[in-house]
C-alpha cells in the first residue's frame, strides 16, 4: 500500500448545472485522507447533486473533479466502475434489494465488484458484518431488521472494497435521534480507521455534538470553515 | 408448537424476467413471418411450375423428310431458351399418326371414317425455360422458328402470359410489403417486450452500477437469456410451421410437390437466427436504456 500525501477529493472551480439552472457556481475544495467533512445547506442546495457529481453520476459543465485519483473530466465512462470501487455510496434511494437476505445482498456486490475467491468472500463478509456490529444478522432479510440496522448493512455495503472515502447522503435521515447518533458513531468509528467520510446532512444536534470541518452550500457558492473560523456564518 | 410460516420468495435473478410472455410473442412474430415466408416458398415454385410448363407448338410440314425432320429438330434443340432438364432439350416430336390419335382420344371424334386423309400436322411440342416467360420475348421467339425451313406455323398460349405474369407480380409485391410491415412490427413488438420486461430491474441495474460492476457484467445475464429466449422461441416456431406444413400436405396432397426442402430448412433456420438476432438487439437496447439513466428518470 502507498500512502500518499494528495487528497482524496479535489474539486477545482466547479459548476453544475441542472437542467439549465446554475446551482453550484465555481466551488473549490479538498479533503485529505481520513477527514471528516460535513456537507450542509438548504434542501434544493445542490449537496445531492454534489455527491453525485463526485460519484460520476452527475456531469457537470465547468472545472475539475478528481476523486480517489481518478481525473472525472478524463475518465472515460468504461472506467467509472473501478473509480466506484474506491468510493462507498450511502444514500436513501440506495436500498438493499429486498428479495434476498443480508449475506447474498452483500455476496451480490462482491460478485458485481469482481470478488471470485468463495473464502476470501466469505472472510470479508463476516468482517464487514462485525464490523458494523450485525455478525449474526446474515441470514435475515432486509425487512426483519429494523431501520437503524438496515442503514448499518447499507454501511457495510459500502465498506466492502476497502474504500478510500464515504459519500453519505442524509444517512440517519430517517432515524429516531438515539439510532441516529449510533450510526453517527459508526461513522466515526470508520473514520477513526483510517477512511474519510463526506456526509451531507441536516441533523445540526449531532454537527454540534461532533463538530468537524463543515463544507456549506448557499447561494450557489461553498463556503468551508476550515477558511470562515468565524462559526456563526455557519 | 406452530410451526414457522415457511414463505417462498423467488429470488429475482440479474437478467431473469417475465421468461414466458417474452418467449410467447418472439415464437408468435417468428411463427407469423415463417408462415408468410412458407407461403413465398410455395408461390414461387408454383410460378417456376407454370412458367416451365409453357409449352411451344411447332406445327410442321406435311412432307418433311426424316433427315430435315433431325436437322430442324437439332437446330431448335440448341437454341437457349429451351428447356434444359439434365442437359437435354426438352422437345417431343408428334407425328402425323399420334396426333391423331390424341386428338381422337381427346375429342372422341374419329374423323378417319369420313376423311380419307389426315388433315393433321407433325409437331414439335417445345418446352420453354421460365427466363422467356414474357410476350416480347415469346414473339421473338415465335418469329425465329417460324423462319425455319419445314415449320408451318408455331401457337403459344399469347393472353396467358401476360396474366400470369401480371398475377405473379402483383402477388410478389404485396407479399413484400406485408412482410416487411411484419417485419418492423415484430422488431418494435419483441423490442418492447424486453424493454418491459426489463423496467422491473431497472433499480438491480442501477445498484449494481452505484457499487462498480462493470458494463459486461451487467449486460452479460440479459444478453445471455435473451440469446435463449430467441433460440427457443425461433425452435418452437419452426416446429409449429412443420407441423402445419405437414398437415397440409396431408390434407392437400399436391401442395407436397411445391415444398422444396432445403429452402425450407433454410426458413427454419433464418427464423432461430432472427429470433436470437431480435432478442439480443432488443435486449441490448433496453439495458443500455437503463445504464444511461439517472435516477430521477429511472423514477
Amino acid at each position: 500500500m502507498t500512502f500518499s500525501s494528495e487528497p482524496v477529493v479535489s474539486v477545482k472551480d466547479l459548476s453544475i448545472y441542472q437542467e439549465d439552472r446554475l446551482i453550484l457556481d465555481n466551488i473549490s475544495f479538498e479533503i485529505s485522507k481520513g477527514e471528516f467533512v460535513y456537507l450542509i445547506g438548504r434542501t434544493g442546495s445542490g449537496k445531492s447533486s454534489l455527491l453525485k457529481s463526485l460519484y460520476a453520476d452527475l456531469p457537470f459543465e465547468k472545472g475539475s473533479i478528481n476523486v480517489a485519483g481518478y481525473d472525472l473530466t478524463k475518465t472515460k465512462r468504461a472506467k467509472i466502475p473501478y473509480l466506484r470501487r474506491k468510493i462507498g455510496i450511502i444514500f436513501q434511494d440506495f436500498q438493499l434489494l429486498h428479495d434476498r437476505n443480508i449475506s447474498d445482498n452483500l455476496l451480490f456486490v462482491m460478485k458485481a465488484t469482481g470478488w471470485k475467491d468463495n473464502a476470501a468472500m466469505k472472510a470479508r463478509l463476516s468482517e464487514v458484518l462485525m464490523r458494523v456490529g450485525l455478525g449474526a444478522a446474515s441470514f435475515k432479510l432486509p425487512h426483519q431488521l429494523s431501520g437503524g440496522e438496515q442503514q448499518r448493512i447499507v454501511i457495510a455495503r459500502a465498506l466492502i472494497n476497502e474504500p478510500l472515502i464515504l459519500f453519505a447522503d442524509e444517512p440517519t435521515g430517517n432515524l429516531d435521534p438515539e439510532v441516529a447518533e449510533e450510526i453517527f458513531n459508526l461513522f466515526k468509528e470508520i473514520n477513526n480507521s483510517g477512511t474519510a467520510v463526506l456526509m451531507a446532512t441536516h441533523n445540526y444536534e449531532l454537527i454540534n455534538k461532533f463538530p468537524n470541518r463543515i463544507l456549506k452550500i448557499k447561494d450557489r457558492v461553498l463556503l468551508d470553515s476550515k477558511d470562515n473560523l468565524e462559526s456563526n456564518s455557519f | 408448537m406452530n410451526k414457522p410460516l415457511k414463505i417462498k420468495k423467488r429470488k429475482k435473478k440479474l437478467g431473469s424476467y417475465p421468461y414466458l410472455t417474452v418467449v410467447f410473442s418472439i415464437t408468435l412474430s417468428l411463427f407469423v413471418i415463417g408462415l408468410f415466408a412458407l407461403v413465398f416458398l410455395h408461390g414461387k415454385k408454383l410460378s417456376t411450375v407454370i412458367r416451365e410448363n409453357l409449352e411451344l407448338h411447332v406445327y410442321l410440314d406435311k412432307n418433311l423428310s426424316p433427315d430435315m425432320m433431325d436437322s430442324l429438330q437439332n437446330a431448335i434443340s440448341s437454341k437457349p431458351f429451351v428447356l434444359k432438364k439434365k442437359g437435354k432439350a426438352q422437345i417431343e416430336y408428334i407425328s402425323q399418326k399420334e396426333a391423331a390419335k390424341r386428338f381422337i382420344k381427346e375429342t372422341g371424334e374419329d374423323f378417319s371414317a369420313v376423311l380419307t386423309e389426315n388433315p393433321l400436322r407433325p409437331s414439335l411440342v417445345v418446352k420453354i425455360s421460365s427466363k422467356y416467360f414474357e410476350e416480347t420475348k415469346m414473339k421473338k421467339i415465335s418469329g425465329e422458328i417460324k423462319s425455319m425451313t419445314g415449320v408451318f406455323e408455331v401457337d403459344y398460349p399469347v393472353n396467358l402470359i401476360d396474366t400470369i405474369n401480371r398475377n405473379i407480380k402483383i402477388i410478389a409485391l404485396i407479399m413484400l410489403s406485408f412482410s416487411l410491415i411484419l417485419l418492423f412490427a415484430t422488431y418494435l413488438l419483441i423490442n418492447n417486450t424486453i424493454k418491459l420486461a426489463l423496467y422491473s430491474q431497472r433499480f438491480l441495474i442501477r445498484s449494481m452500477q452505484l457499487v462498480g460492476a462493470k458494463r459486461s457484467f451487467i449486460q452479460g445475464p440479459f444478453l445471455l437469456h435473451a440469446t435463449f429466449q430467441g433460440f427457443f422461441s425461433g425452435i418452437i416456431a419452426a416446429g409449429l410451421l412443420f407441423l402445419l406444413q405437414q398437415y397440409a400436405y396431408r390434407e392437400i396432397p399436391e401442395l407436397s410437390q411445391l415444398g422444396e426442402t432445403k429452402n425450407i430448412a433454410i426458413v427454419f433456420g433464418a427464423l432461430i437466427a432472427a429470433g436470437i438476432f431480435i432478442g439480443l438487439i432488443s435486449s441490448f437496447r433496453a439495458v443500455n436504456k437503463y445504464l444511461k439513466m439517472s435516477l430521477d428518470e429511472l423514477y
